[in-house]
C-alpha cells in the first residue's frame, strides 16, 4: 500500500483513510473485532463484565454520536440527554401502555429525536448566531425534557420511573440469554462508527468541517451553513435515541435521573473529549478508558456519592486546558496516523 | 393569592436578576460563558451555612465575608484557568467552566452529603402582610437586597476607576492595552466581581431554601436565561428579564401544576429563542 503517493492538497484532500492503513493495522482490527465476537463465548465468563462491556459501548455510541454535529461541526450540544430519554421512554412508553414492540419504539424514538432536533437546531443556527447560542439552548433543551419527565407523571412515571415488565419474546427486545444484548450494543456500536466514518469522508464531511472551522468562508464557499448544521445535528440526535431505547430495554427500567439528566449530557461530552472529538474513534477511547474507571469509582466509593462525578468534572477541566485535542489528538499530527483515526 | 404570588416571583425574580448580573458582567467582559454561576452561588450558600454554624451568628451577617470569600475564588479562577486558554476555542473555555461546576457541586455533595440544611436569621419567621399579599420578610430582603445589589454593580462599573477600566475592556481590548490597561488583570477582576456578585445572592437565598447541593443549579440555569434574554452585556436587560422570569415561574406554579413550573419556564425561554433569537432585548451577536 502505498499511501502517500502524491502529496498534492488535491488528492490528500481524500485520503485513502482506513483501508490504505497497512496490512498490521487491518489485521489488529480484525483480531479485536473478533475477540469481542468470541469473548461472550469464553467459559465462565462473568456477566458483569460483558455488562461493562455493553456499558463502553453504549457510551462510545453516545459519544461517537455527539462528535458527529459537537466534533465535526463545532456544535457542542450539553442536552444530548434528552435524546437518550426521547428514545428511552417512546419505546418504553409504547410497550408498556399500548404493548407495541420496543422495536417499533426505537424508529419512533429515532424520528422523534430527529423532529425535536429540527425544531431546536432550526431557530438556532437560522441567524448564524454563534455557537454559544446553541449550547445554551441545548441546555434548556435538556432542563426542559428532564422537568418534563420528572414533573409530568401522568406521560413519563416521574421521578418514580417506569419499570418495563418481561415478556421473553425477541421480538420484544427481550432475551433470555443476555449476551444478546452485547451483540446488538455491539453491532448498534458498529453501525455508529461507520456512519460517523463515512460521514467523515463525504463531501458533506468536508462541509461540515469547513463551516465549524469558518462559516463565513464556508457559506461563501457555496456551502448551505444551516442546513449543514441541522443535519449533521439530526443524525446526532437520531443515533442517541437508538441507544436511548437500549437503555430501556437493557435495563427494563428507567427514570428521568438516569436517562435524561444534565450530568449524562456531560458524561457524554467528556467522553468524546477524553478521546478526541475530531475523529469517528476518539469517543470510543474514551468510553474504553472513562467508563471503566468510573465503574470501579462508583463501586469503590459507594458511601461517597458524586465523587464519580467530580472526576468527569476535573478530567473535563484538565483535558480542555493541556490536551484540547484529546488522547487521539496526538496522533493527529503524523499523516500516516491521521488516516487511520480520520481526523 | 394572586398579590402573594406576584410579590413571590418579584423576590425570585430579584435574585434571578442578580445572579444573571454576575454572569452577564463575566461573559460582557471576558466573553466567556460562566457554566459554573449556578456551583458559585451554592457554594456561597455553603459558606453562609458554616458561618452560621460555626459563629452562632446571624447569617446576614456573612454577607462580608461570603462576597469577600467569592470574589477571592473568582479572581483565581480567572487567573489559574481561564487567562491561561484565552486564545483557544471559546467553547473550550465553556466546558472548563461547566466542568469547574461539576467539580464544585460533587465536590460539595462527597463532602456534605445530600442532605437538607436550613439556617435561620431572626427575621425568619416574620411575614409581612400588605392588604392581600402575604409575604415573608426574608423574601422582602431579598427583593430590596438584590436591587441594591445591582445597583452596587452598576455604580461600581459607571463610576470608580477599575469599574472604568472593566468597561474599557468590554468594549474594546486592543484599545484598553493600548492605553496602560493590564486586559488579564482586568479579566480577573471581572470574574472576581461576576462570583462575588453571586455570594451577595447566596446570602439572600440561604434563609429561604433548603440547603444541598443542588441548590444553585435552578439559579445557575436561570442566570442564563436571564442573560440570553435580557441580551448578553445587556445588565438592565437581564434585570428587567430576570424578574419577569420569576414572576411568570411562580404565577404558572400557583395557578396551573408546581411541578411543571421551571419546565414552563424553560419552554417559555425556548418559544422566545424561536421568535426572538437575540433576546427580547438584545441585538444580533453574529459570527464574523
Amino acid at each position: 500500500m502505498k499511501i502517500n503517493k502524491t502529496k498534492s492538497p488535491s488528492s490528500s484532500l481524500r485520503s485513502p483513510g482506513f483501508s490504505g492503513a497497512g496490512w498490521r493495522i487491518h489485521l489488529a482490527v480484525a483480531v479485536v473485532l473478533l475477540g469481542l465476537i468470541a469473548l461472550p463465548f469464553v467459559p465462565e465468563m462473568k456477566f458483569y463484565y460483558l455488562q461493562v462491556i455493553i456499558l463502553i459501548f453504549w457510551f462510545a455510541i453516545l459519544g461517537t454520536a455527539w462528535g458527529i454535529s459537537g466534533g465535526y461541526g463545532g456544535q457542542h450540544s450539553v442536552g444530548n440527554a434528552a435524546f437518550v430519554g426521547l428514545g428511552a421512554y417512546s419505546s418504553t412508553l409504547l410497550f408498556v401502555n399500548y404493548g407495541i414492540s420496543p422495536w417499533i419504539g426505537l424508529f419512533v424514538g429515532v424520528a422523534l429525536a430527529a423532529v425535536f432536533a429540527l425544531v431546536i437546531g432550526y431557530p438556532v443556527f437560522r441567524f448564524g448566531l454563534r455557537g454559544d447560542y446553541f449550547t445554551l439552548a441545548s441546555v434548556a433543551f435538556g432542563l426542559v425534557a428532564f422537568e418534563i419527565g420528572q414533573g409530568a407523571a401522568w406521560l413519563t412515571g416521574g421521578s418514580q420511573g417506569v419499570p418495563i415488565s418481561y415478556v421473553d419474546d425477541p421480538l420484544m427486545f427481550q432475551f433470555a440469554d443476555r449476551r444478546w444484548f452485547y451483540f446488538i450494543a455491539m453491532a448498534l456500536w458498529l453501525i455508529t462508527l461507520f456512519v460517523s466514518y463515512r460521514i467523515r469522508r463525504s463531501r458533506f464531511g468536508f462541509q461540515i468541517l469547513a463551516v465549524r472551522d469558518d462559516e463565513a468562508a464556508a457559506s461563501r464557499g457555496g456551502v448551505s451553513v444551516l442546513r449543514t448544521k441541522l443535519t449533521a445535528f439530526v443524525i446526532t440526535a437520531m443515533l442517541t435515541a437508538a441507544a436511548g431505547t437500549f437503555y430501556a430495554q437493557f435495563f427494563l427500567f428507567i427514570d428521568p435521573g438516569a436517562v435524561m439528566h444534565l450530568s449524562l449530557s456531560v458524561q457524554i461530552i467528556v467522553i468524546a473529549a477524553l478521546g478526541g472529538m475530531g475523529s469517528f474513534m476518539g469517543a470510543t477511547l474514551g468510553a474504553l478508558v472513562l467508563v471503566p474507571v468510573s465503574q470501579v469509582l462508583a463501586s469503590e466509593f459507594a458511601g461517597i456519592p458524586g465523587l464519580d462525578l467530580l472526576l468527569y468534572g476535573l478530567i473535563l477541566v484538565l483535558i480542555m486546558m493541556y490536551m484540547p485535542y484529546g488522547l487521539l489528538g496526538t496522533l493527529r499530527k503524523k499523516p500516516k496516523w491521521r488516516n487511520i483515526i480520520g481526523w | 393569592m394572586f398579590w402573594s404570588a406576584l410579590a413571590n416571583g418579584l423576590a425570585l425574580g430579584a435574585i434571578y436578576a442578580l445572579v444573571g448580573a454576575g454572569l452577564n458582567l463575566i461573559f460582557g467582559v471576558v466573553k466567556v460563558i460562566n457554566f459554573a454561576q449556578g456551583a458559585l452561588v451554592m457554594m456561597g450558600v455553603y459558606a453562609v451555612y458554616w458561618f452560621a454554624e460555626l459563629t452562632g451568628m446571624d447569617p446576614y451577617l456573612s454577607l462580608p465575608l461570603v462576597v469577600l470569600f467569592l470574589g477571592v475564588f473568582g479572581y483565581f479562577v480567572q487567573l489559574g484557568i481561564i487567562n491561561r486558554v484565552l486564545t483557544q476555542e471559546r467553547t473550550s473555555q465553556l466546558l472548563i467552566t461547566f466542568g469547574l461546576g461539576m467539580v464544585i457541586e460533587n465536590g460539595a455533595l462527597a463532602l456534605w452529603g445530600p442532605n437538607h440544611r436550613s439556617v435561620l436569621t431572626f427575621i425568619s419567621d416574620d411575614i409581612l402582610i400588605l392588604g392581600d399579599a402575604r409575604i415573608r420578610l426574608v423574601s422582602v430582603v431579598a427583593i430590596f437586597g438584590a436591587a441594591a445589589a445591582v445597583g452596587l454593580l452598576l455604580w461600581f462599573l459607571d463610576f470608580t476607576r477599575v469599574g472604568t477600566a472593566i468597561r474599557a475592556v468590554a468594549q474594546q481590548p486592543d484599545s484598553a492595552e493600548l492605553s496602560g490597561i493590564n486586559v488579564k488583570r482586568i479579566y480577573s477582576y471581572a470574574f472576581a466581581m461576576g462570583a462575588a456578585t453571586t455570594g451577595f445572592a447566596a446570602v439572600l437565598i440561604a434563609p429561604i431554601y433548603d440547603i444541598q447541593p443542588l441548590v444553585g443549579e435552578v439559579f445557575g440555569v436561570m442566570a442564563f436565561i436571564v442573560v440570553v434574554l435580557g441580551g448578553l452585556g445587556n445588565v438592565a436587560g437581564a434585570a428587567i428579564a430576570g424578574v419577569f422570569l420569576g414572576l411568570a415561574q411562580t404565577l404558572f406554579a400557583t395557578y396551573v401544576d408546581p411541578q411543571m413550573a421551571v419546565a414552563f419556564v424553560f419552554a417559555l425561554f425556548l418559544v422566545i429563542l424561536f421568535i426572538r433569537p437575540t433576546g427580547i432585548f438584545g441585538r444580533a451577536l453574529r459570527v464574523a
